[in-house]
């Protein structure tokens, strides 16, 4: 009894020295929200940068999308978020206030920052400091069955003619579809139409006159052509494309992976605007890799980051993940540069507008969209509406402020 | 047997009282010398830095010019501990020389602190919203760090710089003194208590009040004193940088003479509001009045400073208006301990206490969870309201008192969205026509149910429940659905009846009917299970007696019935009405406040402005006033109700 004692001791303490040699590697905690596709393609990534790099260890944890953020913000400044994480890029301005993110200026040497589209990188900088490395772009795109549309339409005088040979009401049929009373959805006519949300001092100028013109635009796409559904939410947009029932849609890459098997779609560039012969410029999301401030291990979360922003990681993230990459490297693979739809993504991200980064920006949405609500409920003209927007936001920015 | 222990408890309360106001005059002179000391290095350390920012500021080719100077200051001043000056990622000049001309190391913890509160800087040099420098103190190791910009124009950096500095001592420490004022108080009352026994209340509050006066003069007195040390210790120290940049470099005396007066860090110094550089041979003409202080700089001339009797006048009185707030929280504070225990009831709390310790033994894990759980979220959403707190809680609270409420009270247009006015009148409709629909269908089904011969009671039963069972969060979704112009089964059904199709959500009354259609669905099945209870417990022999007596069905329900039911019922209605007052799921889901917010409930508007618009003091503060119409609504009814009960007596 007591040998057996005496050999099981030492067996135990054996293992825990085995147990401690192991534990020389390094955990990095990687934070995201991907689901199917885009998750298995991050893993796979994630499985390659253990190949290259032994001594460092990935810890993925998905986190709901709409639920990320939010934990960031509260984990984070007590110490307990992730080292890495990747989200989009609205709240960089916001994160960097609250000091969640590493400014990455120090560890990004020029020669890396030439790899990535310039706007993109735009959209990472707040305060001259840039905070994030871009993996991935999404805006809006014009998306279309070809069963009912033969031939993407050019501008928007073809698109609502085109929609409205697809538009039978009777029988739940329209020749357009997406969420018109977003602001977010509406940005390629604010911004095409020569409007804006922010002035150069990050003042709110809702009311401009293009904006006005912009939901004029809309309004009679709304309410005169009569093309489109009423009540619209994204279940509903979903719903009718995956049922063959909306010829067009307006949407992003986030789209495709609701899209169910046997609806032959295909993706091409908004069409101009007719109007004044001006290209539309939808708001440019960028998703990107980010650092915790807080991180115990910032040199081998920077190895980690570098690597899921080079061509190799980004052209895995292109091909299984189907996301429009940011790292221009990444279009020269033949893979990349031929798929069906990821090069009209970049193509239209290069019209596209950085969403502000700034704090303030979570001022605008919810006015703007009352706004745009009650120009589509005929409740008010769209000079109105975005007079009353402009007050109100430019009110709640000023106790934002203060 | 009372009388040895009454003889303790007066000098004991004085001695307790006495005890705390020493306590708080103790602290408050520690806070005001730790805030002097502070104040003084800061004005030091930030003497130092400045003249190094301006040779920085020269261009690029001051390295040298930097270094010499740098040097020269930390020879000069042995409490200068260490100097830093960043520009871009490459240190400019660092105390340690293995530093100097290298690259910032992001891994290095210090150096990463400089390079962060660089970009810091920089962000308070664009927003304007406080001076543009950053500062620690460190007080284990007894010294602070100043970061400061080196400007390029007037709102933009060019580098960082960075100076630790030691800590002056804290002079002035009047503990010894207050002690012995205590102390001395405390033995004059024993002494005239052994005589004027009858007269033990009136004495323990006299001097009660003598030792909080002359504390206050005492602390007063030191803390002038305290600030004209420093004053002059400013002075003096504005002597020696004077003196040796007059030695190093005295082509940036002038500048940085401009610098003290005004642009960004005017003011730092607190004291003067001008100052200029004359040069040595200058004749005194130049004193622009008689109030201004020299400081002469030997052979380099001497630095003329204006004081700024305003900023010391207001100082002084914030001092007073301070310590007058203190004394009346002290003072009561101090008061009613006295009180307290003289009255004889801190014996008796501590006899209460030990008796029955086990009692409370018991109940000390549930104290601590209803503190942790429910006081102290409690207390912080309370305090909240009368703050105004930053978008990101953590950072400056503004104390703005009743401004939240006031502002929320006092907008009376009731035709603008979001007037709490306009809110309350439609929550009010909202709860009033909710509570009687569920109380009105709940009653009659569990009437129904509750008669004996009904067929497939239980079925019904089970099927009834199942709108209550359900998350309300789905079924919310699903009547939303359920409501869509073109999609929905609402419209469809009507469309089969022949009407035209309702856009339900453009509408006030017909998204309002959506909201009540909804959360009476979900609602009534509570108040019948209720009822049904109710009336399961009222003995068949009643009705039989009324029924011989000749009563009707609706005689027996008015007289029987419903007075057996209402001890059951109000307390379900009180309830539901809170519950139903509160109803942020079905609102926020259903109709999302379309159209335009007019159908937004008062909780939900509270929601918005703290989860849209961040105004986290404005979104207490309703929360509060939801709390105080409940609370009062609660207590009236229950009083009322109480006078129905009993009904058996």
């Amino acid at each position: 009894m007591k040998r057996t004692v005496r050999w099981l001791t030492i067996s135990l303490a054996l293992l825990a020295l085995a147990g401690m040699c192991f534990s020389q590697s390094v955990t990095i905690v990687f934070w995201h929200s991907y689901r199917g596709l885009e998750k298995d393609a991050l893993e796979e990534v994630g499985a390659n940068f253990t190949k290259a790099h032994p001594e460092i260890r990935i810890q993925f944890l998905q986190v709901p999308f709409d639920a990320l953020p939010d934990k960031i913000t509260a984990a984070v400044p007590r110490g307990k978020g992730p080292d890495v994480f990747i989200f989009g890029h609205d709240r960089v301005g916001y994160w960097a206030d609250k000091k969640v993110l590493e400014p990455l200026g120090l560890w990004v040497k020029k020669d890396m920052s030439s790899l990535f589209m310039p706007s993109t990188l735009e959209a990472l900088t707040y305060e001259d400091a840039l905070y994030g490395l871009p993996t991935s772009l999404k805006c809006l795109c014009l998306i279309y069955n070809r069963k009912l549309v033969k031939a993407p339409p050019k501008d928007t005088a073809e698109m609502i003619a085109l929609a409205k040979k697809n538009t039978d009401v009777k029988q739940n049929k329209f020749g357009l579809a997406y969420e018109i009373g977003l602001t977010y959805y509406n940005s390629a006519w604010l911004f095409g139409f020569g409007g804006g949300i922010f002035d150069k001092n990050d003042d709110p100028i809702i009311n401009s006159p293009g904006n006005v013109k912009a939901l004029n635009f809309v309004y009679d796409l709304y309410r005169k052509q009569n093309v489109m559904p009423e009540e619209i939410t994204n279940t509903l947009v979903t719903t009718l494309f995956n049922r063959g029932q909306a010829a067009m849609v307006l949407s992003g890459p986030w789209f495709l992976g609701e899209i169910e098997k046997g609806v032959d779609y295909a993706v091409a560039p908004l069409p101009l605007i007719s109007e004044i012969k001006a290209k539309p410029r939808p708001f440019l999301t960028v998703e990107a890799m980010f650092m915790s401030s807080q991180s115990q291990r910032k040199k081998e979360a920077f190895e980690v980051i570098k690597y899921f922003t080079s061509k190799e990681a980004l052209v895995v993230m292109a091909k299984k993940g189907g996301q429009p990459v940011a790292n221009l490297q990444a279009y020269d693979d033949p893979a990349v540069k031929n798929h069906p739809f990821i090069p009209v993504f970049k193509l239209q991200a290069e019209t596209a507008v950085p969403m502000p980064n700034i704090a303030e920006m979570m001022m605008v949405w919810t006015p703007f969209d009352l706004a745009i609500g009650k120009v589509l409920n005929r409740t008010a003209k769209p000079k109105e509406a975005l007079d009353e927007a402009q007050g109100k936001i430019a009110k709640d920015i000023q106790t934002f402020r203060q | 047997m009372t009388a040895p222990r009454k003889n303790l408890a007066v000098p004991g309360a004085l001695l307790a009282a006495l005890g705390m106001v020493l306590a708080g005059f103790l602290v408050l002179d520690r806070a005001y010398r730790l805030e002097r000391q502070e104040e003084v290095s800061l004005a030091k350390a930030h003497l130092w830095l400045r003249p190094l920012a301006l040779t920085l500021e020269g261009g690029a080719e001051t390295g040298e010019k930097l270094a010499a100077l740098a040097g020269a200051v930390r020879r000069a001043d042995p409490r200068v501990l260490e100097l830093q000056a960043l520009s871009g990622t490459t240190f400019r000049y660092h105390s340690d020389p293995r530093k100097l001309g290298a690259d910032v190391d992001p891994q290095d913890a210090a150096d990463k602190a400089l390079y962060d509160s660089g970009v810091e800087i920089r962000y308070l040099l664009k927003s304007e919203r406080r001076k543009p420098y950053l500062l620690e103190f460190d007080r284990k190791s007894g010294a602070l760090k100043l970061s400061e910009p080196a400007l390029k124009g007037r709102r933009k950096s060019m580098g960082t710089l960075r100076i630790g500095y030691g800590l002056e001592r804290v002079p002035g420490a009047m503990d010894a003194w207050m002690g012995l004022l205590f102390l001395g108080i405390f033995l004059a009352f024993l002494l005239l208590m052994k005589r004027l026994h009858r007269w033990r209340w009136p004495l323990a509050a006299a001097a009660l009040l003598l030792a909080l006066a002359a504390g206050s003069l005492l602390l007063l007195n030191n803390e002038q004193r305290n600030l004209a040390q420093s004053a002059q210790a400013k002075r003096e120290h504005l002597g020696r940088v004077g003196t040796l940049l007059a030695g190093q470099s005295p082509e940036i005396l002038p500048v940085f003479a401009e610098d003290l007066k005004g642009g960004i860090f005017g003011g730092m110094l607190g004291e003067w509001k001008a100052a200029s550089y004359v040069p040595a041979g200058t004749t005194d003409e130049t004193r622009p009045n008689a109030a201004a202080e020299r400081v002469n700089l030997g052979a380099g001339g001497a630095f003329v400073l204006e004081p700024d009797a305003g900023a010391r006048a207001a100082r002084e009185g914030a001092i007073r208006r301070q310590l007058r707030v203190i004394l009346t929280v002290f003072g009561l504070l101090a008061g009613l301990l006295l009180f307290f225990i003289m009255a004889g009831h801190a014996l008796r709390t501590a006899r209460a206490l030990l008796t029955y310790r086990y009692s409370y033994i018991m109940i000390f894990p549930a104290m601590v969870g209803m503190i942790a759980l429910v006081m102290m979220p409690f207390v912080y959403g309370l305090s909240m309201g009368f703050f105004r707190v930053p978008p990101s809680q953590s950072g400056k609270w503004v104390f703005v008192g009743l401004q939240n409420f006031v502002e929320i009270l006092s907008d009376f247009h009731p035709l603008t969205t979001g007037n709490f006015y306009f809110v309350l009148l439609i929550t009010v409709m909202w709860t009033v026509i909710n509570v009687a629909l569920h109380v009105g269908i709940g009653l009659v089904l569990a009437i129904i149910l509750n008669r004996p011969d009904f067929p497939l009671k239980r079925v019904y039963r089970v099927l009834l429940i199942l709108p209550w069972a359900m998350p309300s969060y789905i079924t919310a979704l699903i009547w939303k659905g359920m409501f869509h112009k073109q999609f929905g089964a609402i419209n469809a059904f009507l469309q089969l009846l022949g009407a035209e199709p309702i856009s339900f959500f453009n509408n006030f009354w017909t998204a309002f009917f959506a909201n009540v259609a909804t959360n009476t669905w979900l609602g009534f099945p509570f108040m019948m299970v209720i009822s049904l209870g109710a009336l399961q417990s009222i003995p068949a022999d009643l009705y039989e007696a009324a029924q011989i007596d000749g009563a009707d069905k609706w005689q027996q329900f008015k007289k029987i019935t419903m007075p057996l039911l209402k001890p059951a019922l109000f307390p379900a209605i009180i309830l539901g009405t809170v519950w139903t007052f509160n109803q942020f799921n079905v609102i926020y889901l259903v109709s999302g406040g379309d159209p335009n917010r007019s159908t937004d409930i008062l909780i939900i508007q509270a929601y918005r402005f703290a989860f849209e618009k961040f105004n986290w003091g404005f979104a207490a503060a309703y929360s509060i006033l939801i709390f105080i119409i409940l609370v009062t609504y609660s207590v009236f009814t229950n009083r009322v109700t109480r006078a129905t009960e009993g009904v058996f007596d």
